[in-house]
């Protein structure tokens, strides 16, 4: 972006606009050499006699705006007047170009170009219109009681999503462009008179650091400006949902749009943003404490469950109690393979369907979902080929992986599963315990945006406790984060609720 | 450079970790785990080893094997042990462990258990029963219509605990006991009748853990309430002199269920002779009576005649374990913190002393609760 930058500041001859219009094509002939999707229409501008070319892409602009808010009034015959004057567009949005370069950009990102002869400047008419998406459910973070609209990939729209939430001249807004041929419009909002400066500089200076071809998606922005791009767990929360952006706005963190994504991404985050979800605030303050607590649980089984039953079967077989050590012994005994085999062959199958159930189409997809209960479920106990406690253990630990309401945040617990699997096989729960202290030693190092991941638990702060692993009622949630280092840290400030009198 | 350096190490790491492992593991159904243990001494004095070693198969439908043999010591006979089985023995999941009447009859057989303690992969979290009879006939007893024997064993031993029926020593308490200079061990104890398996109450051991004497359900209780482990809720059968007796049936019956106890102990010394004053007050519920009885108006020459009963029959308790040179109820462990110089004399031999002590017991009990039958 900074090298394109440079070379458009360069005043040279040739990026100039020429007066004469045939030379003007010519030029932009050779520029869209075997390119047929520029459409070149010329004619005279009824106006003021001059002759003028319409350049668009197929495709990117709206036809409709072209023919009867550019075309129609320029070939209608009103009042006469002169070369040189203003001309009659019903266009909102004209910008005077006379850089070939802009022109380029502009063209290519959906605008159509008015080139008129005689005039050293061209006209970019708003007119874009590329094919789109209608506004839906957010398809991977479902919510029962919160706004059913989800972004799409037009970065436009998606701003203007947020700004129904947050309808404040202070929500501002830094537009960077990434990409050298990608050109992507990567637009960081924040709240001025919340956000720490320090931190928003330290985003847009990542960003503008970035230097690629394209960015095709918000997690390849993620991954370029992570502050540890080798850890397992994600460093930013990625959310399609335009309340959860709002919300963490207002809490002092910056959201990231990039313009054909569907995601945006939010900086600052800790690990424990990744267990919250939006319905945590819209349920009775008590159910959400439930939730979160349930989901913190449900992180640990699936990460820990498979591991703790290959330590237990394959080295501490004295822990187990006496009734169960015979149902577990007469499941296993008639199992012909390791307890670790078994346990990594059925997650793998379990991965392979997960896999497989996201591809596939829906009404394909219910049949993986068959095969996979019946056929891994019912059969390979029935073959004696996998113990049933071993599909009890598989099957929990999938629903727990399901419980997390972060994709990022699953993908991390099934690869932290594998891993832990091998150190239980190798050496049981010494094995165990030495993955937990380097996992924990590895979140205690690990930053999002400069600020430490463990937050609020590590570094302890204790005003943040109310909303991380509890949600405390609403009325005592009066401060913001004190982890996003706020410049206003008041939110609201309410009192309990007084109880009703007729 | 230095990212090379850092991909060696971590490569070797890797290789290091994979290479080295843990050399002790051991898959559950390569483990033979027995759950019982049993040891006992046959007619010529020669030790025994028993065990019941769970099957894991659903095509096999004993769903145990026992093995058994002759040995110096358990760990000496590990590989016998080993050679009778599919897997290797491994001595962390025993329920139990039996021992015979005849081991028990011999003082210092403590020793034998050694090993239990000094391999720590090995439990003492198990029970400690007393058979009364040979443990061959309980290993290989196997009846149809009951669980596996350590199963019922333990099933047993725990359930009639909560009741102070009986003892639940495990390995280790019973360790504790053997070692404490002022107290003799005690633990459950079962019996073979008609095929079946009975527990009898509690056993007695003297100070080398020589079979002294035994305990039925009741007077185990009682022995639980003077060690002040007796819980709420134990029951107790006495027989009111002076009721009339009708038919076959023993209806001068009185049974009661005990609340919670208060047991008050204070220990002295005169005249060169310990003495023990043991107060027991509790609120008692009558579960049964079979005389007649208006409880509102009789209610305290009711609880004086149970309280005569009671303290009558704790006296006879003590007196007899006096006989036997027996302390299990641990009240060297009150003279010591109370009366340690005079303790610390005889320490070596707290049970002669004992033996020599005046107890006085005073019980007072107290009707709470009458049923809701008139």
């Amino acid at each position: 972006m900074i090298h394109a930058e440079n070379e458009m500041d360069k005043p040279e001859q040739e990026d100039g606009i020429l007066f004469n219009l045939d030379e003007n094509l010519k030029i932009v002939r050779n520029l869209f050499s075997e390119s047929p999707d520029l459409f070149i229409r010329t004619f005279t501008i009824k106006q003021t006699q001059e002759q003028a070319a319409l350049l668009f892409i197929d495709g990117l602009s709206d036809q409709q705006a072209i023919n009867n808010d550019v075309l129609r009034p320029l070939q209608v015959h009103t009042e006469d007047g002169k070369p040189g004057d203003e001309l009659m567009m019903t266009v909102g949005h004209i910008i005077e170009e006379s850089r070939w370069s802009q022109i380029e950009i502009s063209l290519l990102h959906g605008s159509s170009v008015l080139l008129v002869d005689g005039r050293d400047k061209a006209y970019a008419l708003g007119t874009g219109g590329w094919p789109q998406r209608a506004i839906e459910d957010p398809q991977m973070e479902a919510s029962l009681k919160g706004a059913h609209q989800g972004f799409v990939e037009t970065s436009g729209q998606n701003i203007a999503m947020i700004r129904r939430y947050i309808p404040n001249r202070e929500l501002k807004m830094r537009r960077l462009i990434v990409g050298r041929r990608g050109q992507t419009n990567v637009t960081l909002l924040y709240l001025a008179d919340v956000m720490n400066p320090e931190l928003l500089r330290s985003m847009e200076e990542r960003i503008q650091k970035i230097d690629v071809d394209v960015i095709l998606n918000t997690g390849e922005l993620s991954e370029l400006i992570e502050d540890n791009p080798y850890s397992l767990f994600p460093q930013f929360v990625l959310t399609e949902r335009p309340d959860s952006a709002a919300s963490q706005i207002l809490q002092g963190r910056c959201v990231v749009v990039v313009d054909r994504s569907p995601s945006v991404l939010v900086a600052p985050v800790s690990f424990y943003s990744f267990f919250q979800s939006i319905d945590d605030y819209s349920t009775r303050w008590s159910i959400a404490t439930f939730l979160r607590l349930l989901r913190l649980f449900a992180f640990i089984t699936a990460a820990f469950l498979p591991a703790f039953f290959i330590a237990v079967t394959s080295f501490h077989i004295e822990i187990i109690p006496l009734k169960l050590l015979l149902t577990l012994g007469e499941s296993r005994g008639q199992v012909p393979f390791p307890p670790f085999v078994e346990a990594i062959l059925m997650e793998i199958t379990l991965e392979m369907l997960r896999e497989a159930g996201v591809r596939l189409p829906a009404p394909v997809g219910q049949t993986v979902g068959i095969v996979g209960g019946i056929v891994l479920g019912q059969a390979v106990v029935q073959a004696g080929l996998i113990s049933n406690v071993m599909v009890i253990v598989v099957a929990f630990t999938a629903i727990s992986s399901f419980i997390l309401p972060n994709y990022d945040m699953v993908a991390a617990v099934r690869l932290i599963r594998f891993i832990l699997m091998i150190l239980a096989s190798l050496f049981g729960f010494v094995g165990i315990i030495i993955g937990l202290m380097t996992m924990i030693a590895h979140l205690l190092t690990l930053k999002s945006l400069g600020m430490p991941y463990g937050n609020p638990l590590a570094p302890v702060r204790f005003s943040d406790w109310k909303d991380t692993i509890v949600r405390a009622p609403l009325w005592l949630l009066n401060k913001r984060p004190t982890s996003t280092l706020a410049k206003q840290d008041t939110t609201q400030s309410n009192d309990k609720p007084e109880e009703g009198k007729p | 450079m230095r990212r090379t350096t850092i991909y060696v190490c971590a490569i070797l790491a890797a290789a290091s970790i994979f290479a080295s492992a843990c050399s002790d593991q051991l898959y559950l159904e390569n483990a033979a785990t027995p759950l019982a243990l049993g040891m006992d001494l046959d007619k010529n004095d020669k030790f025994h080893f028993y065990g019941t070693v769970p099957v894991f198969s659903k095509n096999i439908k004993k769903k145990s094997q026992e093995i058994a043999g002759t040995a110096e010591s358990l760990r000496q006979s590990r590989s016998f042990q080993d050679a009778q089985t599919a897997g290797t023995i491994q001595g962390r999941n025993y329920q139990v462990i039996l021992l015979g009447r005849r081991l028990l009859q011999q003082e210092d057989w403590f020793a034998m258990l050694d090993v239990l303690f000094r391999d720590a992969r090995n439990t003492i979290t198990d029970r400690m029963i007393a058979v009364d009879g040979q443990v061959k006939d309980v290993i290989y007893l196997n009846p149809p219509d009951q669980p596996l024997m350590p199963i019922l064993l333990r099933g047993m031993v725990d359930t009639k605990t909560k009741r102070s029926e009986t003892y639940s020593t495990t390995a280790q308490e019973l360790h504790r006991q053997f070692f404490d200079k002022g107290v003799t061990p005690y633990i459950a104890e079962i019996k073979i009748t008609n095929k079946q398996v009975q527990l009898k109450g509690s056993a007695l051991l003297n100070a080398k853990g020589k079979y002294a004497m035994s305990l039925n359900a009741q007077e185990t209780v009682l022995l639980s309430i003077l060690q002040k482990q007796a819980d709420p809720g134990f029951s107790m059968s006495y027989r009111i002199p002076g009721k009339p007796l009708k038919g076959p049936f023993e209806t001068d019956m009185l049974s009661f269920t005990g609340g919670k106890l208060k047991t008050k102990i204070k220990s002295g010394y005169e005249n060169g002779r310990f003495t023990f004053d043991i107060h027991i007050k509790t609120k008692i519920g009558l579960s049964e009576h079979l005389f007649p009885v208006n409880v509102a108006q009789d209610a305290k020459k009711l609880e004086k005649q149970a309280s005569a009963l009671m303290e009558k029959q704790i006296e006879g308790l003590i007196q007899k374990m006096q006989k036997h040179r027996l302390d299990p109820i641990g009240l060297g462990v009150y003279a010591r913190a109370k009366q340690y110089k005079q303790y610390i004399k005889v320490e070596e031999d707290w049970p002669e002393a004992f033996s020599h002590a005046v107890v006085n017991i005073k019980v007072e009990l107290s009707i709470a609760a009458m049923g809701p039958v008139k």
